[in-house]
């Protein structure tokens, strides 16, 4: 009985011309830094002529080593850096390029980047006009005097996010594929990729590192990208309940995705900002050799953490929605 | 048995009594107006009668199904608009019907030809509902409400914002739904002349509290005089107290106006003569429900 208002919710969303928005930025984006990689790379090559990876991966450590030495740089950058340098220094050790670059690297590394603000930015988009666009337009008079309890219309509404969120971060797979295959080569998803970089006691443990095919490595990065959004897209559609405009909405929720972007970085010694959802985000960094955004965070941690979060948001949405007045 | 019913309802909003003990019960084939200037707490009482806000004290029935408790089945016989015909205005005329046909049951969009043809909106169906003038969104709202063959209809306002031609539309449509149809109408306005052509019954409601609830004809009627002309008044008023059940009132040099029911004329007219008073002109009158309006609520305008 739920699926004809689920189908409604989806004609809602496909109407509306946020989500044609989404589908745009996502495909001029990926166009965009596939054709940026693809200059520089040129470049580099008109100037120092065909690419040696290993001279330039040993360039590349001895200059972060020497730059470690220096006294002038800030603990989170220094971090970031320990960490690289042992990265770098494991991939050429056992005979890996850590810039390879075909079109489904391109497509993992895009995911890997986009998990912690352009995703979410994305979801935010269309998530937080859900319930306030029909608050703002008096829709939901007629929404809720129909002979369909409040729980439900609420439940198709979420699952009909929930599509869309999915169907947002096939688009950003497939995009960057496509893009970066241009750009590359479409060819590699067999390609030996390194994962399971930990973050250990003062830097990198590289003890589980292992090789795995690329393909098994994306559908991991695609599949946390997937769960940091659908986590976003929860906390979204509450604050939707919660304001009357969209505008209001969506402001908060950038605010707060933006706060979660600066805050580690500031707040390296205040441990309470690792509890806050938007610094737990960033899911695939946990074994692609990126230093924790708060040391002592770790995947299980950031998953659970941002479950909480995901779980609470409903719970608040069903509560509010079910109970509240309809003034508007 | 009525249709609906709301039993003592009571609201309070932001720590005011907007809503205080409103009962009335709705027949089927009947028009019932629900009066009252703005502010009288006429649509607090709507979104109580539709379960979008819960009353403090009281309960709403239809179709003898509990709205609190048994909401779906009590929502099943219930067309609303509250206030503005608001409709997704992105999509067509047809994919809102067809939305809110899905919400009912799977039969329910089969009648939107039907209803299209109902509310004259067959031609410009396919067309976005941005683009429809509020005449005909507020047609394409009746047609909403008329989805799933509801035994109640419930408009709030419905001639807001309408030209005469679009108010005397709607108001054709709306007794020919009850009479020719047999559904139950509740209908807020507070605009008196509608109220008055439209409504077969009227509750009048004012500061939260109904004041008056009969059929038009009855509140008026309670409140006929009977004009008499004659060159001594005084002396009618003495003879006219006897028969009026309101003190009699003499109003400029030769007129005298007495509350007398029918069968109570002629015996006062007998009396008037037997007095020796003469009478030149004997006329019933009837106030027009702004003067009843004005009368209950001590001088308030709608």
């Amino acid at each position: 009985m739920i699926l004809p208002l689920v189908e409604n919710e989806m004609l809602k969303i496909f109407r509306r011309k946020r989500f044609r928005v989404v589908v745009l930025i996502l495909v001029a984006l990926t166009a965009m830094i596939a054709y940026g990689n693809w200059r520089s790379r040129r470049d580099a090559d008109i100037r120092r002529g065909p690419r040696d990876w290993h001279a330039e991966t040993q360039r590349r450590i001895v200059e972060m080593q020497n730059r470690l030495r220096s006294r002038a740089i800030p603990d989170s950058y220094r971090r970031w850096m320990t960490f690289e340098t042992s990265r770098l220094q494991y991939s050429l050790d056992h005979g890996f390029d850590p810039n390879a670059l075909t079109g489904p690297f391109f497509s993992r590394n895009f995911i890997v980047a986009a998990s912690f603000l352009l995703l979410p930015l994305l979801v935010t988009l269309f998530a937080s006009d859900l319930v306030s666009s029909e608050l703002a337009e008096g829709t939901i008079k007629i929404l809720l005097t129909r002979p369909v309890r409040r729980w439900k219309v609420l439940a198709a509404k979420l699952v009909a996010l929930f599509a869309c969120v999915t169907l947002t971060v096939a688009l950003a797979a497939l995009f960057s594929y496509l893009f970066g295959g241009i750009a590359f080569g479409f060819r590699g998803w067999g390609a030996p990729s390194l994962t399971g970089f930990r973050s250990g006691a003062g830097g990198l443990d590289v003890s589980a590192v292992r090789q795995v095919p690329l393909w098994r490595d994306a559908v991991r990065v695609y599949g946390l990208g997937w769960y940091a959004a659908l986590v976003v897209g929860s906390i979204s559609l509450l604050l939707s309940i919660l304001f009357r405009t969209t505008a209001a909405a969506m402001g908060t929720m950038l605010a707060i995705l933006i706060a979660g972007t600066i805050l580690p970085r500031f707040a390296t010694g205040w441990d309470f900002a690792k509890y806050f959802f938007p610094t737990n985000l960033p899911l695939p960094d946990y074994f692609s050799g990126t230093p924790p955004p708060i040391e002592g965070m770790t995947l299980a941690f950031s998953v659970e953490n941002l479950g909480l979060w995901a779980v609470a948001a409903l719970v608040c949405s069903f509560l509010v929605f079910t109970r509240r007045d309809v003034r508007v | 048995m009525s249709v609906l019913a709301a039993e003592n309802l009571t609201k309070s909003l932001g720590g005011r009594e907007v809503v205080s003990d409103v009962s009335f019960e709705l027949e089927s084939g009947e028009v019932f107006g629900f009066l009252g200037p703005n502010g009288a707490g006429k649509t607090t009482t709507v979104r109580m009668l539709t379960g979008l806000i819960r009353p403090d004290a009281g309960r709403v029935s239809i179709g003898g199904f509990a709205i609190a408790r048994d909401f779906e089945k009590a929502m099943r016989h219930v067309g609303a608009i509250v206030e503005a015909p608001d409709l997704y205005r992105e999509l067509s005329g047809r994919e809102n019907l067809e939305i809110f046909a899905r919400m009912i049951d799977r039969r329910a969009a089969d009648a939107i030809p039907e209803l299209a043809r109902l509310v004259a909106l067959e031609s410009r169906l396919d067309e976005r509902v941005g683009t429809y003038s509020l005449g005909m969104r507020q047609r394409l709202g009746i047609a909403q409400a008329l989805l799933g063959e509801p035994r109640v209809l419930i408009l709030d306002e419905p001639a807001n914002g309408l030209d005469p031609a679009g108010i005397r539309e709607i108001r054709e449509l709306v007794k020919s739904l009850a009479h020719d149809r047999g559904l139950a109408i509740f209908l807020s306005s507070h605009l008196l002349s509608e109220v008055e052509l439209t409504c077969d019954r009227v509750a009048i409601l004012h500061r939260g509290r109904i004041l008056a609830l009969d059929t038009v004809d009855r509140l008026l009627q309670s409140r006929d005089r009977v004009r008499f002309r004659t060159p001594i008044p005084k002396a009618a008023l003495a003879v006219l107290r006897r028969h009026s059940s309101e003190e009699p009132e003499i109003e400029g040099a030769d007129l005298v106006f007495a509350a007398l029911v029918e069968d109570e004329i002629p015996r006062a007219l007998t009396s008037l003569s037997a007095e020796g008073v003469p009478v030149f002109e004997v006329v019933r009158t009837r106030p027009d429900l702004e003067t009843l309006f004005l009368e209950l609520t001590g001088g308030e305008t709608v």
